[in-house]
């Protein structure tokens, strides 16, 4: 019960995160021209919500196989918000852009915290069923 | 430690949750400090190092009144246009007392991408400089064509070319990161210059009148001999080719540049002081807490029969493993707090700023996870002892 | 077994002396009950001869060794199998189960050794009346069931000499028995018990008496 309120809010709040660091905390570069890190930022939205979203019904979920398996979603999720920028929507190609300088280090910080809390979550999981 | 008394170790640990956790939490913070302080230390004294080579003339001669800009330009990588006349670098290479001189001429480009910010473009000669040379190494002995070109770090590059002024370039070879202005620049032999600015006319860009010239160079950098003194070369300099220049002193904003790395690090360097003296503090608190807390379960193990050296070792284990626990998790924390950001703390700082590498990470996690674990062995070490050394019967009657 | 000459000793906090020159001797089979008032020195006397305070003045020989002059090593191994000692409050490692506790100094070594004296335990554990208490926690059990842990936990390794601080006080006389009960089978088999009490019961198990304020 204690590990489920836990890992629910680490998940709700890396997620909320998510969704900040590229708008409000580390925003990338601002221009009337729609730049790769412009859908890089669209995407991080769209990828927050859902880690969000899983976070809110892991809460509520006795089940430990199914929390099981949306730690696996979470993990999976945090390596989506890394891919991102680095790959599959990309940024600036200058290494002093603003969304390179703030917005990429904050992401990768973000996506290497939810993959430690989702790794950690799926370890106490599997050893608690294992134990039974 | 073999995996059974590790786990043993472990369960001991966990016996005593909210004591050990609040002795974690403590490494880790100190961990987390220890790795950022010695990181962006070490990392803005390595750009410093590299602004310094970087900025290796005497005296720079620079068109007059665009002294600010110049300097700006060497320090901050603001990009820059501003010209003498060719001729003005032949006149100056006679004058008396100079080891070494060499021209370079700056232009301002837009490269193709439109996702890309400005870069500076210099041009420079193989044969006489020694200034970009020192950072191109190898591939500074390739004469550079007309068409190649050598690039900074911070220029990115998917295919090996480079797009300026509607004409592409091959990458010759791209520089090591440096920290500084370097990194954002592009070079090309002093021959590529008119091909370059006739390639800008015709894609339409717009050249000022001074650009259209081609025959311009935007800076002299000279080394004085020993026999002469800088003033000196400037005074030769003035009769040679008239009041045209400002003089900017490569070295001495280099020292300015100190002068504030040293305020910002003193700065840190006492923060961080105090701030570990707080937490070495705090470690000591809590191992004293610790040891009261565990005085009767010692004395109690003692009368079972346990050796004091068993209790000894069993107390530092315990300690130990803590300790690697929260050096490690704090280090790694560190590294994921200060490398992601490091652009960002050297821009902040407005300073030159070199992060470091994989295996310099690895070493500074070793070293401080060696220096932590010894911290907190101090710490702890006289209260083990003497809680081992107690009279077991007075611990337990105390505790009645 | 056992012979202490001229022991002395007083505390730090106050420097009365508690203990003034005594003489005492403890032989196999022999059950031997202290008694004296409330801060006669009763506590006192049974630590320094269990090796766990070092008097002042004057030597305890156990099995010819003077005890206070033993390397950290040999009085540990007495400690560990030849002394059995139960504090008169009851001291249990919080975290670790009563069988836990028991077995507590063959936990880290082999696991054959750990097994055989967890047998142990639970026979001792099942002649004391609480065998299924051995996975419960100390906090689960009862002052009564407590002092019963802490007598099996002394007599696991079958210690020549018991020395138990007031087992009885504070007990209801049924769990008193038992307990006094089982100390005096202990003696039969050639061992000794020495214990610390102002509960006239023990006299009916004693083969001794020692009157402390009158040593």
């Amino acid at each position: 019960m204690k590990n489920r309120i836990i890992f629910a809010a680490v998940f709700v709040l890396l997620g909320l995160l998510v969704i900040l660091a590229p708008t409000v905390l580390f925003p990338v570069c601002e221009s009337e021209m729609k730049m790769a890190c412009f859908f890089t930022k669209k995407a991080e939205i769209g990828v927050g919500l859902v880690i969000v979203a899983l976070g809110v019904i892991y809460f509520f979920l006795k089940n430990k196989d199914i929390r099981l398996g949306i730690s696996i979603a979470q993990f999976l999720n945090a390596a989506l918000v890394l891919a991102l920028p680095l790959k599959l929507t990309g940024l600036c190609k200058m290494s002093d852009m603003a969304c390179r300088v703030k917005t990429y280090p904050a992401l990768i910080v973000l996506s290497v915290l939810l993959a430690v809390s989702a790794a950690a979550d799926i370890f106490l999981l599997a050893r608690s069923e294992n134990e039974k | 430690m073999s995996l059974r008394r590790t786990k043993n170790t472990i369960k001991d640990i966990q016996r005593h949750a909210f004591l050990n956790a609040c002795l974690l939490a403590t490494v880790v913070i100190l961990s987390v400090m220890l790795f950022s302080v010695t990181v962006i230390s070490v990392s803005l004294k390595k750009g410093m190092g590299n602004m310094r080579k970087r900025l290796g003339a005497d005296i720079m001669l620079v068109p007059k009144g665009e002294r600010e800009k110049a300097e700006n330009m060497l320090l901050e990588g603001s990009r820059s246009n501003f010209y003498f006349e060719g001729e003005v670098y032949e006149k100056v290479q006679s004058i008396d007392g100079i080891s070494d001189s060499t021209s370079q001429c700056f232009l301002k480009s837009l490269s193709a991408d439109c996702c890309s910010s400005e870069v500076q473009i210099v041009f420079f000669d193989p044969a006489s400089d020694f200034v970009v040379g020192p950072w191109i190494e190898t591939e500074y002995k390739q004469k550079l064509s007309g068409d190649a070109v050598i690039v900074g770090s911070d220029i990115v590059s998917e295919d090996g070319m480079i797009k300026l002024f509607g004409q592409e370039y091959a990458i010759a070879s791209q520089m090591a990161r440096t920290g500084t202005a370097l990194d954002r620049s592009v070079y090309f032999s002093t021959d590529a210059k008119a091909e370059l600015l006739r390639n800008a006319e015709e894609k339409g860009s717009f050249l000022t009148e001074e650009q259209k010239k081609g025959d311009i160079l935007s800076s002299i950098f000279i080394n004085v001999d020993g026999s002469h003194t800088a003033e000196q070369i400037i005074d030769s300099a003035h009769k040679t080719i008239g009041d045209i220049f400002d003089v900017v002193y490569p070295k001495k904003l280099h020292e300015s540049l100190s002068g504030s790395l040293g305020k910002i690090t003193g700065v840190v360097n006492a923060i961080s002081l105090s701030l570990g003296i707080l937490l070495v503090a705090i470690l000591l608190i809590i191992n004293s807490i610790i040891m009261k807390g565990r005085k009767s379960e010692i004395a109690l193990l003692r009368v079972l029969g346990h050796r004091k050296k068993d209790l000894i070792r069993k107390l530092l284990s315990e300690m130990g493993l803590i300790s690697l626990a929260g050096a490690l998790g704090g280090s790694l924390l560190g590294a994921l707090i200060v490398i992601p950001f490091g652009r960002y703390i050297g821009k902040s700082l407005d300073m030159p700023y070199l992060g470091p590498g994989i295996a310099s990470v690895l070493v500074q996690i070793l070293l401080i996870v060696g220096i932590v674990i010894l911290i907190v062995f101090l710490a702890s070490v006289f209260f083990i002892i003497h809680t081992t050394n107690t009279e077991p019967y007075l611990a337990l009657r105390k505790e009645e | 077994m056992l012979c202490a000459e001229g022991i002395s000793k007083s505390y730090k906090s106050n420097r009365r002396k508690i203990l003034d020159s005594l003489e005492i001797s403890i032989d196999e089979g022999e059950f031997i009950a202290v008694m004296g008032e409330s801060g006669s020195g009763k506590s006192t006397l049974l630590a320094v001869l269990a090796g766990i305070l070092d008097p002042d003045e004057g030597q305890v020989l156990f099995e010819g060794k003077d005890l206070y002059k033993l390397s950290d090593e040999e009085l540990s191994d007495i400690h560990k199998r030849k002394i059995g000692y139960v504090p008169q409050s009851n001291f249990f490692l919080k975290n670790y189960t009563i069988l836990e506790n028991i077995v507590e100094p063959f936990l880290a070594g082999s696991s054959e050794e750990r097994i055989a004296y967890e047998e142990k335990a639970k026979r001792h554990l099942e002649n004391l009346g609480i065998g299924d208490l051995a996975d419960r926690f100390p906090h689960e059990l009862s002052g009564g069931e407590l002092k019963r842990a802490a007598i099996a936990r002394a007599l696991l390794t079958e210690p020549v000499l018991l020395i138990a601080d007031e087992p009885t006080t504070g007990l209801d006389s049924g769990t008193g028995r038992i307990i006094l009960e089982y100390l005096s089978e202990y003696v039969v088999s050639g061992h000794a018990v020495l214990v610390a009490t102002h509960d006239d019961h023990v006299k009916e198990y004693a083969g001794r008496v020692f009157d402390i304020q009158k040593s």
